[in-house]
């Protein structure tokens, strides 16, 4: 044997009395107590996270495919309508006219809304569409507290917030209302429409004489507008009046000798209480049934400021002439 | 997915289970670390083998944990170290017939030595790791014999070697986590190396004593080569048994003042009549009232480890004087008087308290944590220069030597 062999003998005979030699057991599991437990719970953790994830997927899968399903069934069958009108008076007739609604074909409900708020009754509308395929339609109408009547365009209204309106509903329901006159329009900024301008103190006018002075409000024929302002940075002014023309005698339990009440724009409250309490206590006829008197009268309202410190309103008779009154 | 340059550095220790996990490229890093209790083992030996693997198996967990490899750590690096480590002196001798001394005589001096380590180690013991001491020629030291001129060369080698049975327990451990072992080295090695710092301490005489909880491990370097390895079953453990029966408190009570008010260097004068009250130590014992001295506590624990070193210089037979530096490591090492108790039974020595100072492990500067440093510091430098060694020879040596 030569040395060489002598050599690697040794060494080999070396490397089998060291410690590699001995032999290992791996376990590639890493096979332990808690090894195991800690395994289980990671399959269980990522086991559960799994189903959650799987059970959120079919779900919103569930969903797509029901409002897919929906969508095509759409198509087959006509949509169904639901049209609220919140105690209005327009009704479902009236929107199918209005936007041209086509039942066999799939709704825009954006163009539906636009079509519905084009119409100055409409004032505020709401389009929904139902997961079974009904079309629901919510609107708010804007509800008259005047008239307007011109010789071209005939009967118009006037709601609360100054926009003008034609409604052949309200026209045979309300014939009762007061008529404005001297009237000048205005283009409303926000819906584009037509309105009388600075009818927030207006309506709240008429409203107070329809709620609180009753007996008076019906006998009022038309309110003019020839000296109530168009702009609302002059409403305080003295000049900014509201003239109430009442029926003719016939109609007017009143009193037939008043042609006008004049108002003031801003302190009409106190002139309508002037106003009633007169008619209350017997001295309105008194005065007015007088032999001695004029044939007309017109009512004028003033504020008297004699004593700076204690002024107060007060109701004046201007007595007109038969002629011209 | 198993990654092969992660490593698990593990120091199986009798009262602690140190583990780092270290990332081996570009540079050696450590990217997870966790210490715990270990279970089942007493004073170095595996007594409950289950339990043992439980609580060392929890450690590796949560140091995995750390670095973000779950169970993708495939190799382990132990420590070895107990009462069945041993070490043994061989040396090898061939006579150089030209002269003056060539490679061929150099490694027939080896295998000889080899031979002789062979035919040493027995059938039911496995070497651990064996070292070069020194070159003898014509019974003079030489470092580099290469070239100089004499008749009979001397290989002298340090083996270290355990027992199979130890060993294979041992193995265990990482083997059921699904490690094998790619490393394995002396506990004693492994804290030399992590508080080895300068090039001339290296150069120096030293001796490390690394003082564990149940055993204390020592190495002795003369000229930079290791002299002797050994073990001595004794350690921190022994001292809180000592306190607990010579008190007459309990285990926990002993630890705890061990901890608090340990001083291996009995101060003698107001200190005799220092009293502690155990009652109201830390507000955790209740229950009684005891009252222990402080001097009789620190006697306790000077008589143990003064035992301990000189069983030490008695094994590395430094009768008078050690010319050199005693650096001392490893939990009970933090203890105060420890130095001069060493000082003055190594003939005023200059003792030092060895701390980590790699830099891969700054976070662990601790004496406790050497020996797990020091074992990624050995392995990262084994593999560096078995690298080295497949680039030397190349392929077409490599095919020559097979043929030939």
């Amino acid at each position: 044997m030569s040395r060489k062999q002598n050599h690697q003998n040794l060494i080999e005979q070396m490397h089998s009395k060291e410690w590699r030699a001995l032999p290992q057991n791996v376990v590639l599991s890493g096979d332990t107590k808690s090894g195991k437990r800690q395994r289980v719970y990671e399959i269980l953790r990522k086991f559960s996270v799994a189903l959650l994830v799987g059970g959120i997927a079919s779900l919103l899968a569930y969903v797509w495919i029901d409002m897919m399903s929906g969508l095509s069934d759409e198509e087959k069958n006509p949509v169904a309508v639901h049209f609220e009108n919140n105690g209005g008076l327009l009704d479902e007739a009236w929107f199918r006219a209005w936007t041209e609604f086509d039942e066999n074909e799939a709704p825009n409900l954006h163009h539906l809304r636009n079509r519905l708020l084009a119409h100055p009754q409409i004032y505020a509308a709401r389009v929904l569409r139902h997961p079974d395929g009904m079309l629901r339609i919510d609107v708010l109408e804007r509800k008259p507290i005047a008239r307007l009547e011109d010789d071209d365009s005939g009967v118009r209204f006037v709601a609360a917030d100054g926009v003008v309106f034609s409604s052949d509903a309200w026209a045979v329901r309300q014939s009762g209302l007061p008529i404005l006159r001297d009237v000048r329009l205005a283009i409303d900024a926000k819906t584009g429409f037509d309105c009388v301008p600075v009818m927030a103190k207006l309506a709240d006018f008429i409203e107070t004489a329809r709620t609180s002075y009753r007996k008076l409000f019906e006998e009022w024929d038309t309110i003019s507008l020839r000296d109530f302002p168009s702009d609302e940075r002059d409403i305080a002014r003295p000049w900014s009046l509201i003239s109430v023309v009442p029926f003719a005698a016939v109609q007017n339990p009143g009193h037939a000798k008043i042609r006008e009440y004049v108002f003031s724009a801003t302190r009409f409250r106190e002139d309508l209480k002037l106003l009633a309490s007169a008619r209350a206590n017997g001295t309105w006829d008194m005065v007015l049934s007088a032999p001695t008197r004029a044939p007309a009268y017109r009512v004028l309202f003033i504020t008297n400021r004699k004593n700076p410190m204690k002024e107060f309103r007060e109701m004046r008779l201007i007595p007109l002439s038969a002629e011209n009154p | 997915m198993a990654q092969d340059n992660i490593l698990a550095v593990i120091d199986i220790g009798s009262a602690e289970t140190k583990v780092l996990i270290v990332d081996l490229e570009p540079q050696l890093q450590v990217i997870g670390a966790f210490c715990a209790k270990t279970e089942g083992m007493r004073k170095g030996e595996i007594v409950n083998l289950g339990a043992l693997k439980e609580s060392v198996h929890s450690a590796i967990r949560q140091a995995e944990k750390m670095a973000g490899a779950a169970r993708r750590v495939r190799g382990a690096c132990l420590a070895v170290s107990g009462a069945l480590v041993g070490g043994f002196s061989v040396t090898g001798l061939t006579s150089v017939k030209s002269g003056c001394v060539r490679a061929e005589d150099k490694e027939a001096a080896r295998d000889d030595a080899f031979s002789a380590c062979i035919h040493r180690v027995p059938e039911n013991r496995h070497i651990v790791q064996h070292l070069l001491r020194r070159y003898l020629l014509d019974r003079r030291e030489r470092e580099e014999p290469l070239g100089l001129s004499g008749k009979e060369l001397t290989y002298d080698l340090w083996v270290i070697d355990a027992d199979d049975t130890y060993l294979t327990e041992l193995y265990q451990i990482p083997n059921r986590y699904g490690m094998a072992v790619r490393g394995l080295f002396p506990a004693s090695l492994a804290s030399a190396e992590a508080i080895r710092t300068f090039a001339q301490i290296m150069d120096d005489n030293r001796l490390v004593i690394d003082i564990g909880a149940g055993t204390s491990d020592f190495v002795l370097f003369r000229d930079g080569a290791v002299v002797c390895t050994g073990v001595i079953p004794v350690g921190g453990e022994h001292i809180t048994n000592d306190m607990s029966l010579g008190l007459q408190i309990s285990k926990e009570d002993a630890e705890r003042l061990k901890i608090k008010y340990g001083n291996a260097y009995a101060r003698e004068g107001d200190n005799v009549f220092a009293e502690i009250d155990l009652d109201s130590f830390d507000g955790e014992l209740k229950g009684f009232s005891k009252h222990v001295s402080r001097y009789k506590m620190e006697l306790i624990t000077e008589v143990r480890l003064r035992e301990l070193f000189t069983l030490i210089s008695k094994k590395i037979n430094v009768e008078s004087a050690f010319s050199g530096t005693v650096f001392l490591t490893g939990g009970t090492a933090q203890m105060e008087g420890i130095g001069k108790l060493a000082s003055s039974i190594f003939g005023n020595a200059e003792v030092r308290i060895g701390e980590p100072s790699l830099s891969f492990a700054r976070a662990y500067a601790e004496p406790k944590y050497s020996t797990v440093v020091g074992l990624a510091k050995l392995y990262r430098d084994s593999q560096a220069k078995s690298a080295e060694r497949d680039v030397k020879v190349g392929w077409f040596r490599r095919l020559f030597r097979e043929i030939f």
